[in-house]
């Protein structure tokens, strides 16, 4: 019996196995380099180009890639100055033809207070940011360049698969969803035995990242770790942040009209996100009142 | 005489009797809960947060929400996320005192005002930080989930024998809040001497952050500050202003 929930978390983490990618990868000869050979694995690079391809690339990003034989990528870690016995490492992918940074992290470290091993099974892109790429290479970086052909090829090919939770990690993701409903016993909400409609948006491999949207108060929901999500501590303890916009008044047609503000979306990123959760997703459906949710599993909003 | 006549009265009297019967047990028992209490170490208190109904409460509450504790996306180190903590105080500091000229304060901060919790709530519907707002009587309030989570992590700071990141972390926040509050700000604004960034003439300093997605752009006169100049800290961008407003 103590194997069941081994072999429960292997079966999670068995849609995020990566398959054998069909993109080549050629390294540009270079200077001896720190960087893992984890990070210049074809299938790795192949997950990136994909979670790019789906969240944040757009038309004029595909157009120009059409003028280059090849996509280059140049990968190298970064060393930001850690905690006493942290041993994550941290890495940047640039792509310097869409000017587009790909930060990465391998977390590795334990929470003291709480016992929680945080020990990530690969590194996961923890934030993606636009311009200002470096006009050279970067000392200890080296460069890859991937076919555009093949790597084209590669994402149409694959532009609506989907990557859904697996079922054990939906039915964590109902509980914190029920406790989410019982805090927010607003207007919207009048009856806890109501049917809930979520759709969960499909999962990249190489993000603690899921966006859900929920029907009925018609909310998008983003849950954020830096624990797998695979991993049973993410849902054990509160290591799961939500954060929420309320697709009818947190979305704007451009950031102008509330400038400076943190609390919306533009139309054009509700659309991806609702792209992602409604058509490429999974839809979910819940009665609140058939769940039972331990008091102690309590989530919150950053 | 009228306070026995009472109805409620003898019962009460009964039992005060009762336990003057049986005094040599209870006295043993109160004894040996003092002796148990003396015994057991008081739980720690590592980390207190002052209330949120205060401005230094209401500042740290803020400065909390918005920074990546361990286990959080976004986490680097406690240094990282203290320096977040200090460049959200910037921002908010900029945006009440130090707004650069051309700019009007409304322009950057959405209000006219003096007051840091004004900068916090914004205005209405164009709230600036998300989670904070005034309620119907017009106080600064915030929202259950930011409450539930200061309220969590207070309790994971205390817990054990010795005083952790969580608990380290909490009380920057609270003495960093409890000084603004008090004497101004304090510290090296990092971002001061931005004067360009790619070809963008900037006004240097920092007027607003968000968390560190390529889709999260302030829009407006708000300009990106890149990694080379630690743009990116606790999992947060952080953006200055163009010279020349468009």
């Amino acid at each position: 019996m103590k194997l069941l929930p081994l072999a429960v978390i292997l079966l999670c983490a068995l849609p995020f196995a990566r398959a054998q990618s069909p993109i080549t990868v050629t390294t540009t000869p270079h200077a001896p380099s720190n960087v893992p050979a984890e990070l210049l694995e074809p299938a790795l690079l192949g997950e990136v180009t994909r979670h790019l391809y789906r969240w944040y690339v757009d038309e004029s990003d595909i157009e120009k890639a059409d003028h280059s034989p090849d996509l280059i990528l140049w990968v190298g870690l970064t060393t930001p100055a850690l905690d006493a016995g942290d041993k994550s490492q941290f890495a940047q992918i640039l792509l310097p033809l869409p000017g587009i940074t790909v930060q990465l992290k391998k977390a590795d470290y334990v929470i003291e207070e709480t016992g929680t091993t945080v020990k990530s099974n690969g590194f996961k892109i923890t934030a993606v940011s636009r311009g200002l790429v470096p006009a050279s290479l970067p000392a200890g970086y080296i460069e890859l360049k991937l076919p555009m052909a093949k790597l084209k090829e590669h994402l149409f090919a694959t532009r609506h698969q989907q990557d859904f939770p697996s079922e054990a990690l939906i039915e964590r993701l109902k509980v914190a969803l029920v406790k989410e409903l019982n805090r927010q016993k607003t207007p919207g909400v009048k009856n806890l035995a109501e049917l809930q409609t979520v759709y969960l948006g499909s999962l990249s491999p190489l993000s603690n990242d899921l966006w859900v949207y929920w029907e009925n108060r018609k909310w998008l929901v983003h849950c954020t770790s830096d624990i797998d999500l695979a991993n049973p501590a993410v849902w054990s303890q509160e290591n799961l942040s939500f954060r929420r916009y309320d697709t009818l008044t947190q979305v704007v047609v451009s950031m102008d009209e509330a400038a400076g503000s943190n609390r919306f979306m533009t139309r054009d990123q509700i659309g991806r996100a609702l792209y992602n959760c409604l058509v490429l997703g999974k839809r979910v459906q819940i009665t609140p009142s058939a769940l039972k949710v331990p008091n102690s599993k309590r989530l919150y909003h950053k | 005489m009228r306070f026995f006549a009472s109805p409620s009265a003898a019962p009460r009297i009964h039992l005060r009797l009762s336990l003057r019967k049986n005094r040599h047990p209870l006295v043993f028992c109160g004894v040996f809960v003092l002796l148990l209490l003396l015994a057991t170490p008081a739980a720690a208190q590592f980390s207190k947060l002052e209330s949120d109904t205060t401005p230094s409460g209401y500042l740290a509450t803020l400065l909390i929400n918005e920074a990546p504790f361990p286990g959080e996306r976004g986490y680097v180190s406690e240094e990282d996320t203290k320096s977040a903590m200090l460049a959200i105080l910037w921002v908010l500091h900029g945006r009440l005192a130090a707004v650069p000229a051309p700019y009007t304060q409304w322009q950057v901060a959405g209000v006219k005002t003096t007051r840091i919790t004004d900068i916090i709530t914004g205005d209405g519907e164009r709230r600036q930080c998300e989670g904070f707002f005034r309620d119907p009587s017009g106080r600064p309030v915030c929202a259950p989930r930011v409450v539930e989570r200061r309220t969590y992590l207070v309790s994971i700071a205390n817990k054990g024998n010795v005083a952790g990141r969580f608990s380290r972390l909490l009380n920057f926040a609270q003495g960093l809040s409890s000084a603004y509050v008090a004497s101004g700000i304090a510290g090296a604004d990092r971002f001061a001497l931005l004067r360009n960034i790619g070809s963008v003439e900037v006004t240097g300093g920092a007027f607003s952050w968000m968390t560190d997605k390529d889709f999260y752009n302030p829009g407006g006169n708000f300009v990106r500050i890149p990694d080379a100049d630690s743009g990116s800290l606790g999992g947060n961008r952080f953006f200055t202003l163009r010279k020349s407003p468009k």
